[in-house]
């Protein structure tokens, strides 16, 4: 009996033993140890290059006295903007270039262009890295014959005239050559000064304004919330995601929480992530700029259509970290969407608030919306701010844009006049519904 | 040799290699609790450390490694369905926060949006012949028989603590789940004079507990840690008189949510603090 427990128990453990290294030999694993080795950094797109990220708010082609605005995704804009920002890259110092004698009398203004947000210069930038930090507002290009010049106008410093070399310039002149106007594309002037436009009515121009005068009619657009990968997004903003709890809200939305910062996702997303205690030195403005630019790239994503709009340093004060702020709005066939579809971003080092509410079209069988010329446009914006003022008020921008409503963009005036903003519909020139001033 | 002895040393032999297996094999599962757990002779320092910033641990600290998960919960609406029952609703009563109030016998009801319940005693319920102030728990008694007898009481309710100020006493119950306090589900008993005057209900309703999602929570000493470290340095001395593990997060006006696992420390004036066992942060909201 006891010889045959000795043998029943040395198979047992034979059998143990077989199991055991079994075990060691095909590798054990505790679910613990996969879910440390499992982490992988969790973005939607590497962060856009610099010269992706700022584009001019307008580029506007004169071609035999007639000025037409080049919009932003159009062929003409990327074709202007790529050969002037490769120029800038590769001139790196611009006091070789500069021309004393000035620009010669016969020469014609040929391009124009405005940033806004302002292009970064310098050793950190990628444009004119010889140069000092500095931040251009706008570009004017000019030509005769087939020598072009190029005027800077960087922010606290004198405008600078260049004068390109023969081969850049023979190629800004063969494109300015190329280019076949479109009708759609003109605009015109409004000069600095006094501007009549009705026996009663004034306004006043601070600086010249194009604005555009031969869209006879525009699409309608039908927009769907755009779709991101809800998993992928919130590996994007939390590290761990077994301390991430979840809220059903009534209306379906859901928020995710570590009890530090909180992510909702609804109509579009908000992110937040207070953090009171961040110290040290403020970025630079390029380097802001890369930040901005990192975040929504990794954060949802930066769609083609999608521009950054404003970007700007935030005052520090007793309840505000400083910092820096950013906004992004998209363009469908180069016309700004306004309304509630936007990209907000508020970060110092890190983030710490995100808005994110941004519609793809579907079609564009909305169908077509007349459009009323600018001055009548400006006359049912004047009626409709009525001021008790006598000064004439200051027209500051006018353009064409879409204003989002419901699930669709309808056609709008946007005129930002005497520091307020007006939306009018092209057809009706009364603001759209849900709009507010 | 013979083969008695034979299998005598081959059955050493491969004990021997099992045993090496299995702590090879599974040495860090049978290490990692002991890691996890607090020594006493941590937890006396901790103890001092504590003490020099001036808090004062009165209370049984436990200091075990636990295993804990999120416990998902939505507004209980049972108490509301039960209560209502016996009132009737004020006309035009409803508040523009949409609050709403009902009338009953000697009552009066307001139910908040998010499921709290209001429940005022007009007048009020005497519980003792005696003004003077009852002992703690001859009154917690008390309050269970009124709220038994009324059927007031949910299943899930257990006493607390006790909080005074002049006539003004609560007595504070928590609710249970599977015997782990909710302590984001609560019965308030607002009494002045051993008159018990209101009643303060909410309640949640857990969803059953998901399997395999338990990870490792912080051992109480080290939430206790991170308390003095978030509350800072006390220039009076604050006495925690009870240190217990349970749920608990904000109330939400939502259809459903998660709430973690915290250790609750109960102050000597009644006021609590919560931190997240997971990762030794303090819960907003501390005090109900």
């Amino acid at each position: 009996m006891k010889e045959r427990a000795k043998s029943v128990l040395l198979c047992l453990l034979v059998l143990c033993s077989l199991i055991l290294t079994g075990q060691l030999w095909f590798g054990r694993h505790s679910e613990e140890t996969m879910a440390e080795d499992s982490y992988e950094p969790a973005f939607f797109e590497e962060t856009r290059p610099l010269e992706q990220m700022i584009l001019p708010r307008r580029i506007y082609v004169f071609q035999e006295g007639r000025c037409y605005q080049a919009r932003r995704g159009g062929p003409i804009f990327n074709l202007f903007w790529g050969e002037l920002s490769g120029m800038l890259q590769e001139i790196g110092g611009p006091e070789y270039y500069h021309d004393k004698e000035g620009l010669p009398p016969e020469a014609e203004l040929f391009l124009s262009l405005r940033f806004e947000p302002l292009l970064p210069l310098g050793p950190e930038s990628i444009w004119l890295k010889d140069e000092h930090n500095g931040k251009l507002a706008g570009i004017q290009a000019w030509r005769f014959g087939e020598r072009c010049w190029i005027e800077l106008e960087e922010i606290g410093s004198e405008v600078r005239l260049l004068l390109l070399p023969p081969g850049w310039g023979e190629k800004l002149a063969e494109f300015h050559d190329r280019f076949t106007p479109q009708p759609a594309q003109a605009c015109e002037l409004l000069p600095e000064g006094m501007w009549k436009l009705t026996a009663e009515v004034t306004v006043s121009i601070d600086t010249p304004l194009y604005v555009p005068t031969a869209v006879r009619s525009m699409d309608q657009l039908s927009l769907k919330p755009e779709s991101l990968d809800r998993e992928l997004l919130l590996n994007t903003f939390f590290i761990d995601r077994h301390l991430v709890r979840e809220i059903k809200e009534k209306d379906g939305s859901l928020i995710y929480t570590d009890g530090e910062q909180g992510l909702r996702l609804g109509s579009g997303l908000e992110y937040s992530h207070p953090r009171p205690g961040q110290k040290g030195t403020v970025p630079t403005y390029t380097a802001a700029l890369l930040k901005a630019g990192k975040e929504i790239s990794y954060h949802g994503g930066w769609p083609d259509n999608l521009y950054l709009e404003d970007f700007y340093e935030q005052e520090q004060g007793k309840d505000a970290p400083g910092g820096y702020g950013a906004r992004w709005r998209s363009y469908h066939s180069g016309f700004p969407l306004m309304g509630d579809s936007a990209v907000e971003m508020d970060y110092y080092h890190s983030l710490q608030s995100y808005r994110r509410n941004l519609y793809e079209p579907v079609d564009q069988s909305g169908g077509r919306m007349k459009v009323r010329g600018y001055r009548q446009a400006l006359k049912a914006a004047l009626l409709i701010l009525e001021t008790e003022e006598t000064a004439p008020l200051t027209l500051e921008e006018m353009d064409l844009g879409y204003y989002f409503t419901g699930s669709k963009a309808i056609p709008v005036w946007i005129i930002r006049l005497g520091g307020r903003e007006l939306l009018l519909k092209t057809d009706e020139l009364i603001p759209p519904e849900g709009w507010e001033q | 040799m013979n083969l008695s002895r034979a299998k005598t040393i081959l059955i050493y032999a491969f004990l021997g290699l099992n045993l090496f297996l299995c702590f090879f094999l599974f040495g860090d599962l049978f290490k990692k609790p002991l890691q996890m757990r607090v020594s006493h002779k941590q937890w006396h320092q901790i103890k001092e450390q504590i003490g020099e910033s001036g808090y004062l641990v009165a209370a049984r600290v436990d200091r075990a490694a636990r295993k804990s998960a999120f416990l998902t919960v939505s507004p209980s609406d049972d108490p509301e369905r039960a209560i209502r029952s016996r009132f009737e609703m004020i006309p035009g009563s409803s508040a523009p926060d949409g609050s709403l109030y009902f009338r009953g016998e000697e009552a009066r009801l307001k139910v908040l949006p998010g499921g709290l319940l209001q429940l005022e005693l007009t007048p009020g319920k005497p519980l003792s012949k005696e003004v003077a102030a009852v002992d703690e728990k001859a009154m917690a008694a008390l309050v269970e028989r009124y709220l038994k007898e009324n059927k007031l009481v949910p299943a899930e309710i257990r006493y607390d603590h006790m909080t005074a100020s002049g006539s003004k006493t609560v007595l504070h119950y928590r609710q249970t789940v599977g015997g782990a306090s909710l302590f984001s589900g609560y019965l308030d008993a607002i009494l002045e004079n051993n008159t018990l005057m209101a009643l303060e209900i909410y309640l949640l309703e857990p969803e059953p507990r998901a399997r395999g999602r338990e990870m490792e929570i912080i051992p109480a000493a080290r939430a206790l840690l991170r308390l003095v470290e978030i509350l800072g340095p006390s220039s009076s001395p604050k006495r925690i008189i009870r240190v217990d593990p349970g749920f608990y997060s904000r109330q939400y006006d939502a259809e459903k949510w998660e709430v973690p696992p915290v250790w609750r420390f109960l102050f000597d004036n009644g006021d609590s603090c919560f931190i997240n066992a997971f990762t030794g942060n303090l819960e907003p909201e501390t005090s109900n």
